[in-house]
């Protein structure tokens, strides 16, 4: 028997809000995709989930972008481009997660996903540092990374000084950098941005 | 590639999580770049390069920039324009920013004018992709000289490597050889007289952290820690170098829990290269490499090489 053609089509405008964010490399080969399946098989993600490199960019090149943005498919890539290593075509896969990725959270699915980490842009703006999201308090991790973790986290401060480096870890910087960086950051719209999750978490708890 | 990688003139690029949970790797490359004669500067006004948060999904391309573009000025202005990172991460979140900047005109224009409000005077030539190191590309630069250093001797001991996906897969084509087996932090390991054991089934695999899965898909995040780490035991390794500290802290803090929960014995001691550089150089474990912030104890190792 034969099978019904296929109907599904080719979206302009999705891929040209792709291919157009500046995080996009000019001569990424994604229309050049021949499906051949060396990112799926390089996948960390392929192996323990439904998620398939090989099949996002299908699904991308045939237009089907409220289904992937619906997905929870691309919140399982763990960012580490080995679908660009080995893509025969020039394809990047992993670059296109991140965006589609803001492109859910804008269409309002991926919100839940991101929120966890909204502590991380308050320390960037106020001390110039990513502080590594949800590892303090020290105690909510303490039954998975062990006593000896917590206790050597509670020691850093006496480490710190007997390596010779600043004892407030990971490291402070002086107060005129921290202002300079606040500044550059605050005109970057981070605060804008910090507003958004603000938000959405009330919308959240309010629900 | 066959890459350029200058002597000196270095901007030491210091990473958020490694003065949190192993500061002895970010003290252990100062002493390997003193003790080689490296010029390089140690900036305290650096900020973060803000590659956990791209990868979290939280910053956007412009507050990356804006600090990427803040940094390389200040490196400019001292005139120490190489980049050094510890971090696989801080290196290519630092290559895609000079990549986004010198494409996108209307990028650097606005990241300019942002950064002159702040006093800052950020050129076009500051943003270059070809100006970011890793410490391991330095270190390997010098391989000859580090020769000359060695005092401690670790022949016999079976070493495995994991570059750090960032390192080699965001941009294959600036790497040192061939990007598909780096060969970058194994050469080092034989600089130091140890047995590189160079490839292993694994050796491509990410570590497992995942960003965000190292926090909320758990599961996830051991799953593929396990499939790594027992590639690296089949093979009898010591010790598995490492160059980027969420590798380290995925590997070394998840010893434990990953020999629970999948019934099994691993133990493998962790190191970043500057570590194992700065141990077979005579540094001191404690003051200087600062082997008590590792969950799998670095001592059996310290007692087999005469250290302690």
């Amino acid at each position: 028997m034969i099978k019904k053609p296929t109907t599904l089509r080719y979206d302009r405008q999705f891929l040209k809000e792709l291919l157009s964010d500046v995080r996009v490399p000019e001569d990424i080969g994604l229309k050049k995709c021949i499906q051949c399946g060396n990112c799926s098989s390089a996948c960390p993600a392929a192996r323990y989930t439904p998620y398939r490199p090989r099949k996002l960019i299908h699904d991308i090149l045939t237009g089907q972008k409220d289904k992937i943005l619906k997905s929870e498919d691309i919140w399982y890539c763990f960012s580490c481009f080995s679908c660009n290593l080995r893509c025969p075509r020039g394809n990047n896969p992993g670059i296109l997660i991140h965006i589609l990725r803001d492109l859910a959270r804008m269409a309002g699915y991926g919100w839940k996903k991101v929120l966890p980490f909204k502590n991380y842009l308050v320390s960037l703006r106020d001390t110039g540092l990513g502080l590594t999201p949800l590892s303090t308090p020290i105690e909510a991790f303490e039954d998975e990374l062990g006593a000896d973790w917590a206790q050597i986290r509670r020691n850093l401060p006496e480490i710190l000084k007997m390596l010779g480096m600043s004892s407030v870890p990971p490291r402070e910087l002086p107060q005129e950098a921290r202002d300079q960086i606040k500044k550059i950051l605050e005109l970057a719209n981070i605060n804008e941005e910090i507003e958004k999750f603000t938000k959405m978490e009330e919308k959240i708890e309010e629900n | 590639m066959n890459k350029k990688i200058p002597h000196n003139g270095f901007y030491l690029f210091k990473s958020c999580l490694i003065g949190l949970e192993y500061p002895g790797a970010e003290n252990s490359t100062r002493f390997v770049f003193d003790k080689l004669g490296i010029d390089y500067y140690d900036d305290p006004r650096q900020s973060c390069c803000t590659g956990m948060g791209m990868n979290l999904d939280v910053v956007t391309p412009l507050i990356t920039s804006v600090l990427a573009a803040r940094n390389f000025t200040l490196a400019n202005q001292a005139n120490h324009p190489y980049f050094a990172t510890i971090c696989s991460t801080c290196y290519g979140v630092n290559k895609e920013a000079c990549e986004w900047t010198n494409k996108d005109p209307k990028l650097f224009t606005q990241v300019k004018n942002i950064l002159s409000r702040a006093g800052l005077d950020v050129k076009r030539d500051y943003l270059n992709a070809e100006h970011v190191f890793h410490a391991a590309e330095v270190f390997y630069q010098w391989k000859d000289a580090i020769k000359d250093h060695v005092v401690i001797d670790f022949g016999g001991i079976r070493i495995a490597t994991h570059h750090g996906c960032h390192f080699y897969k965001i941009f294959p084509e600036y790497v040192v050889g061939d990007p598909e087996d780096v060969q970058v932090l194994d050469d080092l390991v034989r600089v130091i007289g140890a047995e590189s054991i160079s490839w292993y089934s694994e050796k491509n695999y990410c570590c497992g952290s995942g960003f965000r899965h190292r926090w909320i898909s758990r599961d996830l995040s051991r799953a593929a820690a396990y499939d790594k780490l027992i590639s690296v035991k089949r093979e009898g390794a010591e010790i598995l170098i490492n160059m980027c500290p969420m590798c380290a802290f995925q590997f070394d803090r998840y010893d434990a829990l990953l020999e629970k929960l999948f019934a099994t014995k691993l133990g493998i001691i962790h190191l970043n290269i500057a570590q194992l550089l700065a141990l077979s150089m005579g540094a001191d474990p404690y003051k200087v490499v600062g082997v008590q912030t590792h969950s799998v104890k670095v001592e059996p190792l310290l007692k087999k090489l005469k250290i302690i």
